[in-house]
């Protein structure tokens, strides 16, 4: 199995199948334009994150294959548990997939944030959003 | 995070994923960046202004000129927001000025919903059937005023539906104005056609509609027309019945 190395913002290295790294539109692209050889770095998306993704993808992978034992229940939960992660962390999820275009996990992560906010009023949505930037800072 | 610092790109991708009244107003009031991003095409290919009608209890407001006013104004804006790239639209109570400014605005429309308009009347009627050739389902029940005659260059409203928009698929036309020859142009000029309502529709005999409702899949009908009683009436009974034509029927 190829092997592919991705560096997040911090240089850490992170080594993954080719396959799951094509999963990433972003990375796929990289990989055609400069090949396998050098490291693919990204310094838009720091460790912690690009962990995260890397996991997700990876179960989405195992679960999708055939002789596949995961009921449609167990991957929403994990889903489900995947985005219940603070604000922060779920806004840079979404800035990570929309940059790597994964079209799945920005569809998940988006509608997570969607759902925070429907019915909420204003006042309190942007109360919302400025907490995360406090929590940031 | 700072909200600024989201992308327009991505609060696109999140205002997508809203309902119709937490996109229009929430978003216009959150802060700048948002305000921005709702006004962007990508928002706004659906459009579901009925949303709005769910939750609210104000039903006695609804038949105000006020309100049709507040109405008309967020269609507008919708129209305008989507540039032209609207593609379905479910209101309630408009005018027909809004209606025509939509037909002239967004002819990739393909599922309008324009039901309890009592204001509308054959103009804008004849505007959409004119300018949104890729309509597939088209809901204008309870809109009293479209009637055959205004579709003038068609002669009647089922020829106009049938001529002007040939994929057709979906049709609720409670409680309207629609005779058995438009029924039959409707059938023949609209070969997708699956589903039709046409409940409380008054003007059709009972072996049109069993004619019709052999040919579509999903068909509501009105209820069948009483034979009028054999015993002799007296000429007042006439009047009383000339008079006093149920409207509605449910």
């Amino acid at each position: 199995m190829v092997k592919v190395t991705l560096k997040s913002a911090e240089g850490d290295v992170f080594e993954v199948d080719e396959e799951l790294a094509l999963e990433s539109l972003m990375v796929k692209n990289m990989i055609e334009d400069v090949g396998l050889d050098s490291a693919i770095s990204l310094p838009n998306v720091s460790s912690t994150i690009l962990a995260k993704v890397i996991e997700y993808i990876k179960f989405h992978m195992d679960a999708q294959k055939d002789g596949s034992k995961k009921t449609s229940e167990e991957i929403k939960a994990f889903d489900d548990d995947f985005v219940n992660v603070g604000i922060p962390t779920l806004f840079e999820m979404v800035l990570a997939s929309n940059y790597l275009n994964v079209k799945s996990l920005l569809s998940l992560t988006c509608n997570t944030v969607a759902n925070m906010i429907k019915t909420k009023p204003p006042a309190e949505v942007k109360e919302m959003f400025t907490s995360a930037k406090q929590a940031k800072a | 995070m700072d909200r600024e610092e989201l992308p327009r790109e991505i609060l696109v991708h999140i205002l997508r994923r809203l309902g119709f009244e937490d996109r229009y107003a929430a978003a216009t009031l959150v802060c700048k960046a948002w305000r921005d991003a709702v006004t962007d095409p990508a928002c706004w290919d659906v459009a579901s202004v009925e949303e709005c009608f769910e939750r609210r209890l104000e039903v006695v407001l609804w038949s105000t000129d006020e309100f049709e006013e507040r109405i008309d104004a967020m269609v507008k804006n919708v129209v305008d927001w989507s540039r032209g790239g609207l593609r379905e639209l479910h209101a309630r109570h408009c005018s027909n000025a809004a209606l025509v400014y939509v037909a002239s605005k967004c002819p990739r429309l393909q599922s309008l919903s324009m039901r309890d308009s009592p204001n509308l009347t054959d103009v804008a009627g004849a505007a959409i059937a004119a300018a949104c050739p890729e309509l597939r389902e088209l809901d204008l029940s309870n809109t009293k005023c479209i009637s055959l005659e205004c579709f003038k260059p068609c002669k009647s409203l089922g020829a106009a539906f049938a001529s002007a928009m040939p994929g057709l698929e979906v049709l609720e036309f409670r409680n309207g104005a629609l005779s058995d020859a438009d029924l039959q142009s409707i059938l023949d000029g609209c070969s997708k056609i699956r589903h039709l309502d046409l409940r409380g529709c008054q003007g059709l005999s009972n072996a049109a509609v069993e004619a019709a409702s052999s040919i579509v899949p999903c068909f509501l009908k009105p209820l069948p027309r009483l034979d009028e009683p054999e015993f002799p009436r007296y000429g007042h009974w006439q009047l009383y019945s000339e008079r006093f034509q149920p409207e509605f029927q449910f």
